[in-house]
């Protein structure tokens, strides 16, 4: 490993420093937009869960990747939503031929969206978000891609605790705060919902879902009356 | 080669294995975490991006540009003769914040006062690609992939490597806010 100099490397942080590039919500884009020249893809994109659960873009590479946030938010599924619910790596190689998500399948191609793979992004273990890069054109994502996009949400997850700890983090900081209070309590009720009803998370979170817009309440709402009275409202 | 996209020259095996030891070192705000990460990328961009070596040179704050490290005594030298002369790749990738290539030092008009400092030297750098460092937009250095024989680069290299440039722009940024 190369020896940096570190008289240099002050010289340089001083300059930075100087030319006011220190902010990190622009670190953690830096991130999300060096993912495309690394991957080789189309485009990438950082969602953060709101209290509803659904996911926000906080940087995205273009503007496809913004439309994904507008379709799977309305939709409640898509490839990335799984990738949160599951909180494992969640690809579609091909969406002409990916039934799994037919809400979204057919905005996402007209946009240009065909191979998507998406990984859940953690703080202190706890999925806040997703990390999503795709192709426009059918790919077939193998493990090794799968295991270098998890790597690198290590990198993404490094930064944005620096970014929670950071005084300067300003409204990241609290998006952040936000999906990972909100992201505990509708995790234990998904876990609740999937003993109780002996079914799968994502199909646990879809009825949490369902009951939040029937009751017009949030999901977060939902999820604690569902872990305080052991029921679900209404 | 396995785990790429298509025939592009990231190998995504050594690129997990490359940020889980940098993210496993922790992005810690201290400047000697800071130099082990840049450490590790440029060993990371050498070997992804199948390069004899790699150099970094950083701009400081009175906008003089600085040797920063190099993975291999041919790109020390090559930085060095660079800021001795004023001339170079690098140099001008910095001042003109672009890509510049170069297949064969020992063939370029351009640069043929820094071949004549290299050329003596044992496996002197006869390829390079100078990638600038961009932090907000800002030039902060260059990122330079060193071959020791000649060789023309193809735009996947050139894409590799400026992959690897934004890698060390988000570590310089992080250490920047740090500083501050």
């Amino acid at each position: 490993m190369p020896n940096i100099d570190p008289e240099v490397l002050a010289g340089s942080l001083r300059r930075l420093e100087k030319l006011g590039t220190g902010d990190v919500p622009g670190a953690v884009a830096d991130v999300v937009h060096a993912a495309v020249d690394l991957f080789q893809v189309t485009g990438s994109g950082l969602m953060i869960a709101d209290e509803e659960n659904s996911l926000h873009y906080v940087a995205a590479s273009n503007a496809p990747s913004k439309i994904m946030e507008q379709v799977q938010s309305h939709a409640g599924e898509g490839p990335c939503v799984s990738a949160f619910v599951l909180n494992r790596v969640v690809h579609t190689d091909n969406l002409h031929e990916d039934a799994r998500w037919p809400r979204v399948r057919g905005p996402f191609v007209e946009h240009g969206v065909v191979a998507v793979l998406g990984a859940p992004v953690r703080l202190g273990g706890v999925p806040v978000g997703t990390l999503d890069v795709y192709l426009d054109r059918p790919h077939d994502w193998d493990d090794t891609e799968a295991a270098a996009l998890e790597r690198y949400t290590d990198l993404l997850q490094a930064t944005l605790s620096t970014a929670l700890a950071a005084q300067r983090a300003g409204e990241l900081a609290g998006q952040l705060q936000y999906a990972l209070d909100y992201r505990i309590v509708i995790e234990r009720a998904v876990g609740y919902l999937m003993a109780r009803r002996e079914t799968g998370p994502e199909q646990a979170f879809d009825l949490l879902r369902s009951a939040a817009r029937n009751q017009r309440r949030k999901v977060a709402e939902v999820a604690r009356h569902l872990l305080d009275t052991g029921e679900l409202p209404g | 080669m396995p785990g790429s996209l298509g025939a592009m020259p990231v190998d995504q095996n050594a690129l997990a294995s490359s940020l889980e030891q940098l993210s496993a070192a922790g992005l810690s705000s201290d400047h000697r975490a800071l130099e082990e990460n840049l450490g590790r990328v440029m060993t990371a961009a050498r070997d992804m991006i199948q390069v004899d070596g790699v150099g970094l040179m950083l701009l400081d704050d009175t906008g003089a540009l600085r040797l920063a490290g190099a993975t291999i005594p041919a790109g020390m030298a090559l930085e060095r003769a660079q800021l001795r002369l004023d001339c170079g790749p690098g140099v001008d990738c910095v001042r003109g914040n672009e890509t510049v290539t170069v297949g064969d030092l020992a063939a370029s008009e351009d640069y043929a006062a820094v071949w004549a400092e290299l050329k003596d030297d044992a496996a002197p750098v006869r390829a390079v690609v100078s990638v600038p460092v961009l932090v907000a937009g800002y030039v902060a250095g260059t990122l330079n992939a060193l071959r020791s024989q000649p060789r023309e680069w193809d735009e996947e290299s050139v894409r590799a490597v400026v992959a690897y440039a934004e890698l060390i722009s988000v570590l310089l940024r992080l250490g920047a806010t740090a500083h501050e």
